[in-house]
């Protein structure tokens, strides 16, 4: 089964999101903020990114470039309480797949999941 | 839900024609229309605004708080405060799960409810083309201590949910 990075600076939020993936049969790997998720990118090249933006050290969107440039191919979707237009814009010419603007359905989150392994 | 605007007169002619260093009504709207909808969605519940007021000097915290900072054209703070009961029962409903204990995880769960309502927040402003920048949230545990707004006056806001009060301070200028 797919493996998903969630990046989220807020335990609360990994657990969360982690429980309803692991529900659904993906294997779910953290990051506690945007430097790390770069890391735990590289260590696991996971099959998609789930990607807040507000985070310390790295935010979310400086974290994306960064993995973009790693790995065109990667697929990130933002999960993020920051819904303004101008940080959409951002996101997706920095090659985000999804944004998802907090708060969410749990099932607005999977599909956003599923959208990015088909 | 029912949304009660509960303002004494001088309040709201306070905020229709602010002095400086007091807050706009136009900027704290969407700060209460965030915190109505998010506490709506998250907790599913419906939530009533009790009467507002005006606070100047230091704030005294309740047992749980999450503050969460602003920048850009609008600069200050939102301050989200609740009781220890409120925190234990508000993360429960957001577990799907009864908590018994305020740990690391709970609290954090808090923190993320500030950041989400301000993050909503920042979107409505942005829709007003009012550009505001948040920060990730910082979490206060304990009573008693206290949070300078800087010569900012506060709106104090009560949100009455099933739940408990949440009190939301905002102290913004722009």
């Amino acid at each position: 089964m797919a493996t998903i990075l969630i990046a989220d600076d807020a335990a609360f939020m990994r657990m969360r999101c982690g429980r309803m993936l692991a529900d659904h049969g993906y294997t779910v790997v953290e990051a506690e903020n945007g430097r790390d998720a770069v890391a735990k990118y590289q260590a696991h090249r996971p099959d998609a990114v789930l990607m807040d933006i507000t985070m310390p050290e790295l935010d979310g969107l400086g974290a994306l470039k960064a993995i973009r440039a790693l790995d065109p191919g990667a697929k990130v979707a933002m999960v993020t309480a920051i819904g303004q237009q101008h940080v959409v814009l951002e996101a997706v010419q920095a090659g985000a797949k999804d944004f998802v603007v907090k708060p969410f359905q749990p099932e607005r989150v999977l599909a956003a999941v599923q959208k990015m392994l088909r | 839900m029912t949304t009660n605007t509960i303002l004494a007169p001088e309040v709201e002619q306070a905020l229709r024609q602010p002095p400086r260093g007091m807050p706009r009504a136009e900027h704290l709207e969407p700060f209460l229309t965030g915190a109505r909808e998010v506490l709506e969605a998250e907790l599913g519940v419906s939530v009533e605004r009790g009467p507002l007021r005006l606070e100047a000097g230091s704030h005294t915290t309740q047992d749980v708080t999450a503050i969460v900072g602003i920048t850009g054209r609008l600069t200050g703070l939102a301050v989200y405060g609740m009781s220890r009961e409120m925190a234990v029962a508000v993360v429960g409903q957001l577990m799907g799960a009864p908590v018994e204990e305020l740990d690391d995880l709970a609290l954090s769960g808090i923190g993320e409810l500030g950041n989400v309502i301000t993050g909503r927040a920042a979107t409505l402003l942005a829709e007003q083309g009012i550009a505001a920048e948040i920060a990730p949230p910082v979490l206060l545990v304990g009573a008693g201590s206290r949070v300078s707004t800087a010569g900012i006056q506060r709106l104090v806001v009560p949100l009455v949910t099933p739940f408990g009060t949440l009190e939301a301070q905002l102290a913004i200028k722009g």
